[in-house]
Order: C-alpha cells, then structure tokens, then sequence
C-alpha cells in the first residue's frame, strides 16, 4: 500500500509580498537533488525518486510526496509522516537561500472554501488481484462510514455559511464509482494502472484527505487494505451493509459530528457510519480466525475495535487523537469565544448559514448565480438589491440585524484560516500540539520518521529501488533513472525489473536481454536527456 | 515489519494503549485519574486558544487566496 499527498503552500516575504510560485516549486526540485540522493523519474514522469523508494515531485501546482509501497500500514504511516519532514527539509533549506529569506509553509489541506472544486487531495494505492468493479460493492459502505476515524474535519466548502463537517472533500465527490481523477470524481475510483507484472492490480481511491493523527492514518489504510483482502477472498456479508445510496450517506455522515444519524441500506432499514463499521470489523474478525488476512491484521483488528468502542464509550477520548474530532474541539472553542465578544449566539449562525445558502440555491440559473455573497452585497444597483430582498425579509423575520452580515462572513474567514492552520506541516497548530505531547493518537517519534526521511521499508519492491537509488546516485547518475517498475542503469546498461511488487532479491539485467520497444523508447529519451 | 511495541502512542506510558487507568484511580502524582484528565483537558483547550491566536492573520482572504493560487486538482 502507499500515499500519495498533495501539500497546499503559502511563500511569503517579510514585508508581506508573495513568492513568485514557480520560484517555490523549481528551487524545491534543485534542493532535493541537490541535498538528497535522487534518480530523475522514467516514463515521462517529473521529480525525481528517493532513497526512501518514494517519489517527490511537482504536480499542477503543488508539491506532492508519494511514499514507497509499504507492506503493513504502521510502515505506510510512518513515511506518510516522513514525506511531511522531508518537504519541510527542502522548505528550510530553499526559504535559506532565496534573497530576503522569505517565509515558506506546506499544509495537509483539503478543499478550497472559495471556489468548490479546488482540492489538494491525498490518494491511496493497494495492491490486489481483482479489478476496481469487482470490490466496488464491499469498498462503498466502508468508504462512506470510515470517515469516522479518516475524516480530516473542517467545513462544508458547498456552504455559504458555516457547517462544520467531518470530512470537506466528501462534499466534492459527485459520483459512487467513476473513473476520472480531477473532476467528476467518485468514492470508488476505477482508473485501471496496475505498476506491476501482468495478475496484479493497483487499486487507485482518492476519495481520502490527509491526515496529521497517526492513529487515523494507520486506520484508514489498514481498515481498507483488510476490506480489500476479504472482498477478494468473499468473507464479507456486503448485503447487510449495502446503502441505498452511497454518496448521500457519505454526504449525511460527513454532516454528522454527533455520528448518529443513520443513512438508507439498499436492503431496507438503516444504519448509522459507527454500525457500518462494526459490520465490517466483525466479518473480517471472524476471517481472520480461518487465517486468511495479513499477520498485522489481529494488532490492526485490535486498533480498530478500540477506537470504535471509543465512539460509544468514551468519545471525549477522540478529542486528542483524531483529526476531525481535534479540529472540531479546537475551533468550536474558538468560535464560541468570539460569539460571546460579539454578545451572539450559534441561533445566529445557524441563522444566516441557512440564508445565505437559501439565497444561493435561490439565485441559481439567475444572472447571479455563483457570485460570492459578498460580492452581491456590495455591488450597486437594482437588479442586485432585488436579488438580495429575500435574505433581507428573511433575516427580518428570524430577528438577525442586517448590519451583522460582515461580522459573519469575517467569522466564516478566520475559521477557514484556522483551518488551513491546523494542517501547516511542522508548525502549525496540529502538530504544535503533538510536539507538546497533548495529543494521544501519535504513533511514531522523531528518530523512526528521521529514519524513513533516508532510507526505503524493508519488505518488497521499494527496498531495491531504494537501494538502488541510493548507490548510483552515490557514483553518479548521468542516465540513469527510475520508475515504479524498474531501474535503469544507462552507464552499465543495465536495467532492475521492479514488476515483482515483492520482489526478494535484485536482479540486474543487461539492457541487450531486456530490450522492449517501450524501454528503447524510454533509453533514448534518457540519452537525449543527459545531453539536453 | 514493525513490532507492536513501536505501535504504541509517542506519549503514551507504559501499557497506556493497553489498559487505560480506571478514571477514579489514585495516580503517581496525588491527584486522581479524572482531575489528571481535567488538567490535560485544560491544557488541550489553552495550547489550542494560544496556537490559533498566534497564527490568525490580520489578512484572512489575502492569506486565503494566496494559498487557494496552489490549488489541488
């Protein structure tokens, strides 16, 4: 299994002046091959691949980590949490060399509150045998409900208003199943490149955001990663928790911080995300006893059926180790604090939220349609004062003063800013407060992520490329590169077959024995390369 | 693969993962188990107040904006 996440960033002088982005984005790729050992990727792919097996690179826009493939998720999240301190590394080091030493930031953030659409995502890998519509039924349910422990936490970015939500990027999902990546996308995500020999699958979800609990990281990798094992193998009784509709339940559960309500099932009756999950939990237990699962799925079984007992138990507890439930601790807080300076109340947010998202579902197929709220407000003229009657006659009649609205949309801000706070890598407010050791769902210290920042795992493919990343970047790696697949060597001429996801031994062939159109192809751009 | 008792919370004492203190059990320290959650309650809340004070900027939607300009897919 593997991660790959998408970091949201911010560059700034110390009079305030933003860095010029594509100054960010080229210095981080000249300190990476500058401070780190590094192959340029193969295949037509950019950035360039670790000595951790991983992947860093530059990605419409942003930087983005993509961790080695990981045999047990207590590994994955491990070099989830290095990819962090290896983008802060390269951060510290370029912001040193830039004139004016300019502030840099990363962020695990999700979506943008202003314009819907805009996400920075968080993708998970599996591997497995059996094609992405044939898991689709089994994956649904427990997509939709794992959000109880994987959901990042913020605000519903389709409201005008303010909605805490347990999971943002939930809101932005269109379909069930779908095989676009950028726009239409689904819980299930069917894009078919498997990265390995012919018989294996690479299952591609992107319905996930990135987290800063480890706890929740492992969770969310290792509860599907054992989804997967038991759908392939049957043993899971998917009729009990098929919904009627997945992506309203998801919808309705993201909604949900007190993860009570309950969603359709497809067979009649209903259940609630905590339900769902407890089906799962249970069926994969009871396979666990006929020996069909990982050997880390008992202590991954055991992790789970805590922190679901947690929910009923003790949920108080969830408050310091899982992102949605710290996020929502800490600006619900916040909030109320600010409401009793401004002599208000949450009636009165809950009051202009549901104007202000009446008058837009109002002004939709108008002339307004999609125009900010404020936007609306401070524009001159009838036709947009007509427009704005019926918030007016409304907020009139739930007693809400008109000149409170700038109050609210500032309120609404800040919480956005506080959001994209609690994620800044390194610094930011989550973090902060693990360093301070208040946080409980922290599984890993500085000396294991500083060890994942440097070398690959252990087990399977991402060792030897590791391994091999490292030893000819150490004699010099004029053509040379990698890719997920293999290793090419132009100086020897010979290339390292990565096919095998767990590959044992390395087996260096020459190039004359191996030579397919496709890696001719791919030599001769690396030979036009090193000379370009 | 990693061992179970690297598994365990950074933070976290002995056995802490395993058997959580019983909440009105005596503690090393005097107190009892639910005033230790209390203070560590108290302590969350204000770390939380003083973090996001010490971040919030005076600019919230040029900060928002020039962060939304690295937008995802």
């Amino acid at each position: 299994m593997g991660v790959e996440t998408e970091y949201a960033l911010s560059g700034r002088y110390k009079n305030g002046a933003p860095v010029e982005r594509g100054l960010i984005l080229g210095g981080l790729m000249d300190r990476v091959r500058e401070t780190r050992p590094s192959l340029r990727c193969g295949g037509g792919g950019g950035g360039v691949f670790l000595a951790t097996g991983g992947r860093f690179y530059m990605d419409c826009g942003h930087p983005e980590y993509a961790t080695p493939e990981c045999a047990d998720p207590w590994t994955a999240a491990r070099y989830v949490r290095a990819g962090d301190k290896i983008l802060t590394e390269l951060g510290a080091s370029l912001a040193s060399r830039l004139e004016g030493e300019p502030e840099l930031s990363f962020f695990r953030f999700q979506v943008d509150y202003d314009v819907p659409g805009t996400t920075w995502g968080c993708h998970e890998s599996y591997l497995n045998r059996s094609a992405p519509n044939v898991l689709s039924g089994a994956l649904l349910p427990h997509l939709a409900s794992r959000i109880l422990y994987a959901g990042a936490g913020g605000f519903n970015p389709l409201s005008e208003g303010i909605q805490y939500t347990i999971s943002p990027r939930a809101w932005l999902l269109k379909h069930d199943i779908s095989s676009d990546s950028t726009g239409n996308r689904g819980i299930v995500n069917t894009r078919e490149e498997s990265l390995a020999a012919p018989g294996w699958r690479r299952l591609h979800l992107l319905c996930g955001e990135s987290l800063g609990s480890d706890v929740a990281t492992v969770l969310r990798l290792g509860t599907t990663a054992l989804v997967v094992v038991a759908a392939e193998r049957g043993s899971l009784p998917i009729d009990e928790v098929a919904l009627a509709s997945p992506l309203d339940a998801l919808r309705t559960f993201a909604a949900d911080p007190s993860c009570t309500k309950t969603a359709p099932l497809a067979g009649g009756g209903s259940a609630s995300a905590l339900d769902i999950q407890w089906t799962y939990l249970r069926a994969i237990e009871a396979s666990r006893l006929a020996g069909e699962l990982p050997s880390w799925a008992g202590e991954l079984c055991s992790l789970w059926r805590r922190v679901l007992s947690d929910f009923e138990d003790d949920p108080e507890s969830l408050s310091r180790s899982l992102d949605w439930r710290v996020k929502a601790d800490l600006t619900d807080r916040w909030l109320d604090r600010r409401l009793s300076e401004a002599g208000l109340d949450r009636a009165w947010v809950r009051g202009w939220t549901a104007i202000l998202d009446t008058l837009r579902n109002r002004l939709r197929r108008t002339p307004f349609d999609g125009w900010g709220v404020r936007a609306l407000f401070e524009a001159r003229g009838e036709p947009a004062l007509s427009a704005l009657k019926p918030a007016v006659r409304e907020a009139v009649r739930l007693g809400i003063a008109v000149d409170t609205l700038p109050l609210f949309l500032e309120i609404r801000r800040q919480l956005h800013e506080i959001d994209v706070h609690v994620g800044e890598i390194g610094r930011g407010i989550f973090d902060q407060m693990a360093q301070r050791g208040l946080l409980s769902g922290q599984l890993f210290g500085e000396e294991e992520v500083n060890r994942a920042t440097h070398g690959p795992p252990t087990e399977g493919r991402a060792r030897h490329r590791g391994e091999a990343v490292r030893e000819m970047a150490a004699k010099g790696s004029d053509g040379c590169w990698a890719d997920w697949t293999r290793v090419l060597d132009g100086q020897t001429q010979r290339t390292l077959s990565l096919h095998d996801p767990w590959l044992d031994a390395p087996v260096w062939k020459s190039l004359k024995d191996t030579e397919t159109p496709s890696l001719a192809r791919l030599r001769a751009q690396t030979v036009l390369g090193a000379f370009s | 693969m990693d061992t179970p008792e690297r598994h365990r919370p950074v933070n976290a004492p002995p056995d802490a993962t395993d058997a959580p203190d019983a909440p009105d059990a005596p503690d090393a320290q005097g107190g009892d188990g639910l005033e230790r959650m209390r203070r560590r309650g108290d302590e969350f809340l204000s770390a939380g107040d003083s973090a996001i004070e010490g971040v919030l900027s005076s600019d919230s939607v040029g900060f928002l904006k020039h962060v939304r300009q690295t937008g995802g897919q």
